[in-house]
């Protein structure tokens, strides 16, 4: 059996977890948001530096209670950034490595018979964190895939026709390598849009290369990461989060902006409805990370190539023409005019 | 305020200005008055109905029933005082006016005298076209028609009038536009601020509308404005007459007079007996037929000068004469084989019933063809017609109690040409030395040049032109023919300060039987001279061998042309000079009372015209930096409720310094416009665009501004980023922005 739990924190058992989630979250104002983040956000820099707009996405998606997607070659963080993520705010965190012959109980857990008490007894699978990292997800059979991302989206696990409540926060940070191909199962683009948003690490530049060799030379930082937080405080700000304003002129941008897409010429297909709300949701988060109790057309703007990117399909015009989906998604947005004016 | 109240005020505004283009119709301006409260209360009317769920129709019926009511009070008060009318019903005190007022039209020339019917006609009109103005601007939303209505009342004078109408009716209706245009600009912009929740792609389409608007107003109007106020104050004898516009029916440029002194000579060296026409009249009498008149007089000689042409076959009063004038003539004129653009008539000619297209030239009451299809040149040819005339025939004692008038086309009639020979002068000054009067002045040359012993009548004078042919005639030659008597009396009774012109025609002929009949040998130019109270009166200097004796009046009686210092009853008559300057007993409305300034002298009239143009033109020029500045203003200092639209304020502001320096003004959020704004900027302008568009994303997106304080120094910002964008400009061109800016033409978009 080719699953490893790679528990970085104490395994909780799920009704202890379903407790903790009905606790009633204390009320947060932006500005403890803000502090709370940034507090995250140096903890996860000890770790990966000059990675700032990765992180920030990340931690956008955590508080817009997304999933994200990790494209890039081995080696450049993928995973270190999840890690990080996890070890930073004291919640549970737990890693899965994708590989073919991986089954879906793996991820889901599996009913196992107690022989001393004479019952069925759950023991939960992979995913029974609040922080999971999906190792390179495509390497796995679309049977599994399809598990985990059923999951992903309803929050839940049925296993035996029990169903079993995820705990809040999760995430779901999958990585992905884009180069070898062979033997992998690509996402198909119904399973990619469950994702929120899709990074890509990129190589670090020389400066933030020489310091990691400092850092990582003698130890590993991530062992000396102490948490900043704790699971229960993320809920609070994800709950302050949704309070965010969004002006109904900002709406209708998104809405424009969102349209683009499915009438752009070079894609073939657009985002869906489901990009429409998770692209609100990011730029709510992405204001309340900005310390603004408002959305602005710029969050919109900004989390547009994330958050949409990796849901679209290119016309094979654009693929001849070897445009870049994130170019495509670009001149769309920039088509759609900004509201310049205060509403009545 | 709502849509349809601005334009309901730009429409009061266009139609109070358009009513005073009726103004030069008649003499009476008391129409103004009640069709202002016509239009006051049409515009109210249709404003309050609109406010109520009757909508547009509902107004439309308000307005017309309106227009009835204050018709029908108004129809009960003209015809107040009109016995058998004022207690009939309101149809037959409507019919009585309107009858009333189609008479006038018809039989009265341009300005019509007060009269109920035309008063009633004017303040309807200007009430049905209000409310039509109404209807297309306000109704069907289409401010572009508005001028429709408006431009309909400023052609009636246009067509309607034979004298140049001027500049101003056209200013009242152009400005009335503008005011329309003004509205529907405001209005477009107004539905912008309200339209964020409707489909953005509709409202970009209006404010596109909204920008189109604007620049028509500002390129298109401006311009025109200033364009209009400057050729009409330069050129004082454009009139719509010489465009072509109120003359003729038909298409073409104005009408070109042929010489008629041309036809003059040739006609005297046609064969003696080649009969030109011939005519019945009812008086024992012949008659001086004219056909032309040559007002203008230079170095080239007499000429005709432009001059505007009104159509019909009734002619107006003969200019100038006020004093009672004999029967009148009823002349029946048959033409044979002569051709002429010029229809020749007795003078003063009161109406003819010629056939085809003839105009007439009110000051002269030439009547010319204004036939445009055909070939005008030979418009007599074989036609045959009747005149009504009245004899000038002044009494001789009469005229010499008469002063030299003014006419009304005086800076023609009475110029001196500054190059004109003294000597011609000086002989004029000595022959009329011993007369105190003007038409004793006017004697004197006349018997002057018809004195056998000094000149010779001769068709073959000696070659020569204008000054020179002048000076070899009346100093060397003195062999000429009607043509130089008739010039050199007309400049000599100018040199003495009697308004002169040639006339050319012919001589009445000889009588066989009831048959006047004229010969080309009967060619003849004469001239004429104006007197107060009795207008042109023709003098006769060509000697009697060819025209036989002179007019009576124009020999007095007890004085024979010899002997011309015994005869004046008052001689010692001090006060009167040779322009009056006091009105003579034979006080007429018509008649101008004194001096304006006649040869060389400076034009004041004009001076002024082109003064005020150049004024208003300045005005003009000055107008897009003042809104700009006034913007500025109300933007940096003006009071605003909600603090986010100070912020939005200074934002447009920095805007528009933007268009000002010629930059384009970026599009996307407020951040990422003040990123690529300033980044050619110093530091602290960067700084204060990041801060200003932090205001202004905030104002527009967030639930509330909040942030007072923030709002407060939005002017401090404002101020910083002008500084630093114009800091590296230099002086000329922020000159050049502060008087032409951009913004006030162009919107960013």
């Amino acid at each position: 059996m080719s699953l490893r739990f790679d528990d970085t924190s104490v395994g909780v058992a799920p009704a202890a977890d379903a407790a903790r989630a009905g606790a009633e979250p204390q009320s947060y104002e932006l500005s403890d948001v803000v502090a709370v983040m940034s507090r995250v956000r140096s903890a996860i820099e000890q770790v990966i530096e000059g990675k700032r707009e990765s992180i920030d996405l990340a931690l956008t998606v955590l508080l817009a209670e997304g999933h994200l997607l990790v494209e890039d070659v081995p080696g450049v963080g993928k995973t270190m950034l999840a890690k990080a993520l996890g070890r930073s705010i004291d919640c549970t965190v737990r890693r899965v490595q994708f590989t073919p012959d991986l089954l879906p109980s793996d991820i889901t857990g599996v009913s196992v018979f107690n022989a001393e008490s004479r019952e069925f007894e759950f023991k939960p699978g992979g995913i029974f964190a609040n922080i999971v990292v999906g190792d390179e997800i495509n390497r796995a059979s679309p049977k599994t895939q399809s598990a985990l991302l059923e999951s992903m989206e309803e929050g839940q696990v049925s296993v035996d026709g029990t169903t079993y409540q995820l705990d809040t926060p999760f995430m779901v940070v999958a990585t992905q390598n884009p180069i070898e191909m062979e033997g992998t199962y690509p996402l198909p683009e119904a399973q990619r849009d469950r994702f929120m948003a899709r990074i890509e690490m990129g190589y670090p530049t020389p400066a933030s290369e020489l310091d990691m060799l400092d850092a990582h030379g003698s130890s590993n930082p991530l062992d000396e990461l102490q948490p900043v937080t704790d699971a229960q405080t993320i809920r609070g700000l994800i709950a302050a989060t949704s309070q965010t304003y969004v002006a109904p002129a900002v709406k209708q941008y998104l809405v424009s902006v969102v349209n683009a897409t499915r009438h752009s010429r070079d894609l073939r297909l657009g985002a869906s409805p489901r990009a429409t709300l998770q692209l609100l949701r990011a730029a709510r988060a992405k204001a309340t990370l900005s310390g603004r109790d408002y959305v602005s057309p710029d969050d919109i703007g900004a989390l547009a190539v994330p958050v949409l990117a990796h849901r679209v399909l290119p016309s094979t015009e654009a693929q001849l023409a070897r445009h870049a989906t994130e170019d495509i998604i670009t001149t769309a947005v920039r088509t759609v005019a900004v509201p310049d004016k205060r509403q009545a | 305020m709502r849509t349809s109240d601005r334009y309901a005020i730009a429409i009061t505004v266009a139609c109070i200005l358009a009513s005073f283009t009726l103004s030069p119709l008649t003499q009476d301006p008391s129409y103004l008055g009640p069709s202002w409260l016509l239009i006051i209360a049409i515009n109210l009317l249709g404003t309050l109905v609109r406010r109520t769920r009757l909508g547009s129709g509902g107004a439309l019926a308000a307005q017309l029933l309106a227009l009835l009511l204050w018709l029908f009070v108004l129809a009960g008060q003209l015809t107040a005082s009109v016995p058998g009318v004022d207690d009939a019903g309101f149809l037959d005190q409507l019919s009585y006016l309107l009858n009333e007022a189609g008479q006038h039209v018809r039989n009265d020339a341009a300005p019509m005298p007060p009269d109920n019917g035309v008063r009633l006609v004017f303040i309807g009109s200007l009430g049905l076209i209000t409310i039509l103005a109404d209807v297309l601007v306000v109704s069907l939303r289409k401010p572009v028609l508005g001028l429709a209505p408006t431009a309909t009342v400023f052609l009636v004078p246009a067509i309607g009038l034979s004298s140049d109408t001027g500049w101003w009716p056209f200013l009242c209706i152009a400005v009335g536009y503008l005011a329309i245009l003004i509205a529907g600009g405001l209005n477009t912009r107004a539905r912008w601020t309200r339209g964020l929740s409707r489909d953005s792609g509709a409202d970009s389409m209006a404010g596109e509308a909204g920008v189109v608007v604007w620049r028509a107003a500002a390129y298109v109007a401006a311009p025109a404005l200033a364009l209009a106020l400057i050729v009409t104050a330069a050129v004082p004898t454009l009139a719509l007459g010489s465009w072509g516009f109120g003359d003729t029916p038909g298409t073409g440029g104005p009408l070109r007079l042929s010489d008629p002194t041309l036809d003059l000579k040739r006609n005297l060296t046609l064969p003696r007996d080649k009969v030109v026409l011939t005519y019945t009249t009812n008086k024992p009498t012949g008659t001086y037929l004219r056909m032309a008149s040559l007002p203008a007089f230079s170095a080239a000689g007499w000429q005709n000068a432009p001059t505007s042409i009104d159509q019909g076959n009734h002619l107006p009063q003969a200019p100038g004469l006020t004093e009672p004038t004999g029967k009148e003539r009823k002349t029946k004129i048959t033409i044979k084989d002569f051709d002429s653009e010029y229809l020749p008539l007795p003078f003063a000619p009161v109406s003819f019933d010629a056939n085809g297209s003839w105009g007439y030239d009110p000051q002269s009451l030439v009547v010319i063809s204004s036939d445009r299809s055909g070939n005008r040149d030979d418009a007599t040819q074989g036609l045959q017609y009747t005149v009504t005339s009245r004899d000038v025939n002044p009494d001789a004692e009469g005229l010499n109690d008469s002063l030299a008038g003014n006419p009304e086309d005086s800076d023609l009639t009475t110029a001196l040409p500054s190059d004109l020979p003294k000597n011609i002068i000086n002989l004029a000054l000595r022959i009329t030395r011993d007369e105190p009067t003007p038409a004793g002045k006017a004697a004197a040359i006349q018997s002057y040049l018809r004195d056998p012993d000094n000149f010779t009548y001769s068709t073959k004078p000696r070659p020569g032109s204008g000054y020179q042919a002048l000076e070899n005639f009346l100093f060397k030659d003195k062999h000429g023919y009607c043509e130089q008597f008739a010039a050199s009396m007309a400049v000599m009774a100018r040199a003495v300060g009697i308004p002169s012109r040639v006339a050319v025609g012919f001589l009445p002929g000889t009588k066989h039987g009831d048959v006047w009949t004229v010969t080309a040998r009967e060619s003849h130019a004469w001239p004429e001279l104006y007197f107060s109270g009795y207008g042109w009166v023709r003098y006769e200097p060509t000697p009697s061998g060819v025209t036989g004796s002179a007019p009576s009046w124009s020999v007095p009686q007890s004085q024979t042309p010899d002997d011309p210092s015994t005869s004046n009853p008052e001689p010692q008559q001090p006060a009167i000079t040779v322009r009056p300057t006091v009105q003579p007993r034979h006080d007429q409305a018509q008649d101008h009372t004194a001096g304006t300034v006649t040869d060389q002298g400076t034009n004041w009239g004009a001076v002024a015209g082109v003064g005020g143009g150049l004024v208003l033109l300045l005005a003009l020029l000055a107008t897009p930096g003042t809104i700009r500045s006034a913007r500025r203003r109300t933007r940096l200092g003006g009071s605003f409720a909600d603090p986010a639209d100070r912020v939005e304020a200074g934002w447009a502001e920095v805007r528009d310094t933007f268009v000002d320096l010629g930059r384009r003004w970026p599009a996307g959020s407020p951040r990422s416009i003040a990123e690529s704004a300033g980044r050619h900027a110093d530091q602290p302008t960067r700084q204060a665009l990041a801060e200003l568009a932090v205001l202004v994303e905030r104002g527009r997106y967030a639930r509330d501004f909040g942030d007072v304080a923030g709002a407060a120094g939005v002017a401090e910002l404002v101020k910083t980023i002008r500084g630093g964008m114009l800091a590296d400009r230099s002086s000329r061109s922020r000159m050049a922005m502060r008087i032409f800016p951009n913004s006030v033409f162009r919107r960013a978009r």
